[in-house]
């Protein structure tokens, strides 16, 4: 009966936290512009190969080349001809799958090793914490640079390099909400249960350290995306005629003096996905955590 | 303090080791090396050769050993691309990168400061809802990408300002610093909105107030005085990043900086150059930091005090036993 009563009691308790964050969540007009944002990019994004033809966005047509924007060609045409406001809309696969993939690579890596740090202490924390200050000293774009000069430059390399190189921060972020809830009663009764470390970490620790956690990644999408397309800038990573913003402004910068058009799309794509995981990001800490607000 | 100061430089030293480790063995993985780079038209004896001297026929670590050797005396060793001393060439590029991060993070200071106190005093206003919108827009541009919308505007469009390099004083300043310091003034406001507004709600503002003090030396004196910690770490945080080398930034200016410096040199497999300047690049931050410390002592008392203390507590039995014998 009491385990009956105790998923119930768990159900009804997740659902109203779930519930009072959102409650919290709805009320921040900017976070919920920039919800709206990503999820018409995420809907673009995942269904474009369905109802566009590739020909719009890699078919040349070199007599209406270098075109400035106009009725037919919103954002103009490149030096091939091609649609820019078409290309711009097919990077947005790139660039959401490049921050998002790059993210879940530093949680997997950063949240067991912050994890373990807090849970652990001692040692093994000197020891994670000691490296992790070690990857930390290089600066995170001078990382990327190298495992991207290890790896070479394709998109998922770009992926990896860009996770890895914020690896230090989700390892920071974690091992400090961890030491806030490893004295806690409920992980001293399930030790006292004789319940292994592994259980305690994923079934008690991590769940309660999921806000910190779940701000950070949102705000790392952001980042990640601005890292990657700065690697392709450098000319690493994804290359043109890819379509990927940042290789689209790589493409541009040639033609920049006479068709500056041709960088400011890409750009200002960008930067609205940023902005809104910025504003997604910001909008969950102040609903996760009203301790943290203002 | 001193100790302080002693103990911060003593735990650099793993640091160093460590990073200087990563980088050896990360450039030894990636593909190529500093011979195949310079050694383009010559002899497969002479590449022998070149190998050899280099230490490339041997392990990484073997390479590695023979740099902390030289380390140790001090030497950053001899960059092959630039046939010069690593230090030599870190020191003749390092004005420019100091430059640059000196003025945008002046920049920062002297607007964010006082935009981010106007925020918070007008707490739900017109200035704080714009400032707020705006440092949020900052904060999501990609700096590259600024560089190039500016260059095409105050250059191209407008022909005000050069558009790269750092032979025209000031004038090729402007542009640069501007770029990196609109991210840097978007992350200062925001700090500075957020910690003044933790501190307006205190009770010892209320007593000021009600004491009579003056709202503008309320704000100036009682509140600024206390919100300061968090941004002063901010800027520390900041320099220091800048200190490493504006990497994007500068590579969009053409600006002859620490971070143009070593992506050429990671691209050109030249791992003396690349560890060596990311050294030097870990202790500047080091010292940046450092400073920072002893300014909190110098804004709170509390502080001072605790450092103080830990001086004498640690003098303590010392005394004591002196008194014993």
């Amino acid at each position: 009966m009491s385990k009956n009563t105790e998923s119930v009691s768990r159900k009804y308790r997740k659902r109203g936290k779930l519930g009072e964050i959102w409650h919290h969540f709805k009320k921040n007009k900017g976070a919920m512009a920039g919800l709206i944002i990503l999820i018409v990019m995420f809907a673009v994004a995942l269904t474009i190969d369905f109802w566009l033809d590739q020909e719009k966005v890699i078919g040349q047509n070199i007599r209406e080349k270098l075109q400035s924007p106009n009725a037919a060609h919103w954002f103009g045409t490149d030096e091939m001809g091609r649609d820019m406001f078409w290309r711009v809309v097919y990077g947005s696969r790139y660039s959401l799958a490049i921050g998002f993939v790059a993210v879940i690579v530093s949680l997997i890596v950063g949240v067991p090793l912050g994890a373990a740090a807090g849970y652990y202490g001692g040692k093994i924390e000197g020891l994670i914490m000691r490296v992790t200050d070690i990857f930390s000293a290089i600066p995170s774009i001078l990382m990327g640079v190298v495992i991207v000069s290890i790896l070479g430059g394709s998109t998922i390399n770009l992926m990896i390099a860009v996770g890895i190189s914020s690896v230090p921060n989700f390892v920071r972020i974690t091992r400090a909400a961890v030491l806030t809830v490893k004295n806690e009663e409920y992980v001293e009764a399930a030790r006292a249960l004789g319940k292994t470390d592994m259980y305690i970490i994923f079934r008690h620790i991590l769940p309660n350290c999921l806000s910190p956690i779940i701000v950070q990644t949102t705000l790392r999408v952001a980042s990640a995306i601005v890292s990657a397309s700065s690697l392709s800038f450098l000319g690493l990573g994804i290359k043109p005629p890819s379509p990927e913003w940042g290789a689209l402004l790589t493409a541009g910068k040639t033609y920049i003096r006479g068709y500056s058009y041709l960088c400011l799309f890409p750009g200002l794509a960008i930067m609205i996905t940023v902005l809104a995981f910025n504003m997604v990001g910001d909008g969950l800490r102040d609903a996760m955590d009203p301790k943290l607000k203002r | 303090m001193h100790r302080y100061i002693i103990k911060r430089i003593l735990m650099l030293i793993p640091v160093i080791v460590g990073v200087s480790l990563l980088v050896f063995v990360m450039m030894d993985m990636a593909p190529g090396t500093v011979v195949d780079i310079i050694g383009g038209e010559m002899s497969t004896e002479e590449l022998a050769e070149l190998n050899h001297q280099l230490g490339y026929d041997r392990s990484v670590f073997y390479r590695y050993f023979l740099y902390m050797k030289d380390l140790l005396h001090g030497d950053l060793g001899t960059s092959f691309i630039y046939k010069m001393d690593v230090w030599d060439l870190y020191m003749q590029r390092l004005p420019a990168t100091l430059e640059l991060a000196g003025a945008s993070v002046l920049l920062a200071i002297l607007l964010s400061i006082p935009l981010g106190i106007k925020a918070a005093t007008g707490h739900g206003g017109l200035t704080d809802n714009v400032s707020m919108v705006a440092a949020l827009l900052g904060l999501s541009m990609p700096n590259f990408w600024l560089g190039m919308m500016l260059i095409v505007l105050f250059s191209n469009r407008l022909g005000w300002l050069p558009s790269y390099g750092a032979t025209d004083g000031i004038k090729s300043l402007i542009l640069p610093a501007l770029t990196i310091g609109t991210g840097l003034m978007a992350t200062l406001t925001r700090t500075t909105r957020s910690s003044m507004l933790d501190v307006l709600r205190a009770d010892y503002l209320r007593t000021a107030r009600s004491k009579g003090v003056p709202e503008k030396k309320v704000v100036s004196k009682h509140a600024l005085k206390n919100a300061l910690i968090p941004i002063i770490t901010i800027i520390g945080t900041q320099l220091g990043n800048a200190v490493g080398g504006a990497v994007v930034t500068e590579n969009v200016f053409a600006w002859p900086g620490v971070g143009r410096l070593i992506i050429d040199a990671i691209n050109q497999r030249d791992t003396t150059t690349v560890t060596g300047c990311i050294i030097m690049t870990t202790v500047m931050i080091c010292v940046i930091m450092m400073v920072v410390d002893i300014i909190y002592a110098f804004v709170d008392p509390r502080l001072r005090a605790q450092y103080a203390s830990g001086k004498t507590r640690k003098r303590a039995p010392k005394v004591r036993g002196g008194e014993a014998a």
